[in-house]
């Protein structure tokens, strides 16, 4: 009995104070890092938690297998609902491109093979749990080597009202290499 | 989930500096974010690492001016020129270091600089060294001087 009132009184304590004491929380905080130390196409992020408003990437690309662009996926789907836009400059001259009606979300992102020279990108997922709207993302890329390089901003489109819960990234068809990073961030709202 | 995206440094100019340094940097963090706001009295702000003046930089630049969009390079710089600075206020410089400790690659950096009175710039720049980033150096390619108003901000991203 004397238990029971204890437990009461402190449960009442606890349940008084507990709104006034704020838990120490961030409105950035870092969900999981991929860092690879050797060749592979694709990085995935699985069982996103849906309690952050949106998501933000930073990666780093070396020692891939060849030159091609970087590509984003959701869910593990497929088929023809991405399409991507980017504006584009190489050092000399500017181009506008676009894909639609794609099983990716081509980014234009363009990947050079170096060991020392990164790809680097930052990316931003809207919205990435609301099942009222398609998701969009925007990002930053660029890949100086010296002489030569490209710079873009891009954005991408998935027509699904579907949460996001994976992340895919890929060179599609080719590898990423030793060192290349990706991290994944949630950001509240 | 660990919480990131800390401040680290933050600095606001009272009067004309030719050059402000973010010194004794941690490598704590996976990338650092720099946020300049303000006014200078010339163009051609750049930013150095660990003093280095040597001809270590290089950059490429896709540039909108509200006519054209153009794209440019430039390749072994004594700096790293961030684009966009004059003396007209509300101009801002985003500066992403990315993987600024490792001692692996190259460092590589995206800006953003924005002048809506001039245009913008999106920049990857390459500086051509392995070696942690623990300064950095805001000064001009030329003469010129942050003016009274300008901030700096430094930010430190840990990935988990």
């Amino acid at each position: 009995m004397l238990g029971t009132w204890w437990a009461r009184l402190l449960n009442n304590i606890a349940g008084v104070l507990a709104p006034q004491i704020p838990t120490p929380t961030g409105d950035f905080e870092s969900i999981s890092t991929q860092s690879l130390t050797g060749a592979t196409s694709t990085i995935t992020f699985s069982s996103i938690p849906s309690t952050y408003k949106h998501l933000h990437i930073r990666g780093l690309i070396l020692n891939s297998s060849t030159q091609n662009n970087l590509a984003f996926q959701f869910n593990s789907s497929g088929g023809t609902a991405y399409s991507a836009h980017q504006v584009q400059g190489n050092g000399s001259t500017t181009a506008a491109n676009a894909s639609t009606s794609s099983p990716y979300a081509y980014l234009e992102g363009l990947v050079d093979p170096s060991n020392t020279n990164a790809f680097v990108g930052v990316y931003d997922i809207l919205d990435y749990a609301n099942t009222n709207k398609y998701k969009t993302l925007r990002g930053l890329s660029g890949q100086d080597r010296n002489g030569a390089g490209t710079v873009q901003l891009t954005s991408g489109l998935w027509q699904s009202t579907s949460a996001i819960t994976s992340i895919t990234i890929t060179l599609p068809g080719y590898t990423m290499g030793n060192y290349t990073t990706f991290a994944l961030y949630g950001i509240k709202g | 989930m660990a919480t990131t995206y800390e401040p680290i440094a933050t600095y606001s100019a009272t009067g004309s500096v030719a050059t402000y340094s973010f010194t004794s940097i941690s490598s704590a963090y996976t990338d650092i974010v720099a946020v300049i706001s303000g006014n200078t009295t010339n163009a051609n702000m750049c930013m150095r690492f660990n003093g280095d003046s040597t001809s270590t930089y290089s950059r490429t630049v896709l540039r909108g001016n509200g006519t054209s969009a153009t794209s440019f390079l430039q390749s072994s710089q004594t700096e790293l020129v961030l684009d966009g600075s004059y003396s007209t206020p509300g101009q801002n410089f985003i500066v992403n270091v990315m993987n600024y400790s490792n001692a692996t690659s190259y460092k590589t950096v995206l800006s953003r600089s924005n002048n809506a009175g001039l245009g913008l710039d999106q920049e990857v720049g390459l500086w051509r060294n392995t070696a942690a980033i623990n300064r950095i150096d805001f000064l001009f390619s030329g003469a010129g001087n942050f003016t009274a108003g300008t901030t700096f901000n430094l930010y430190g991203i840990k990935a988990a």
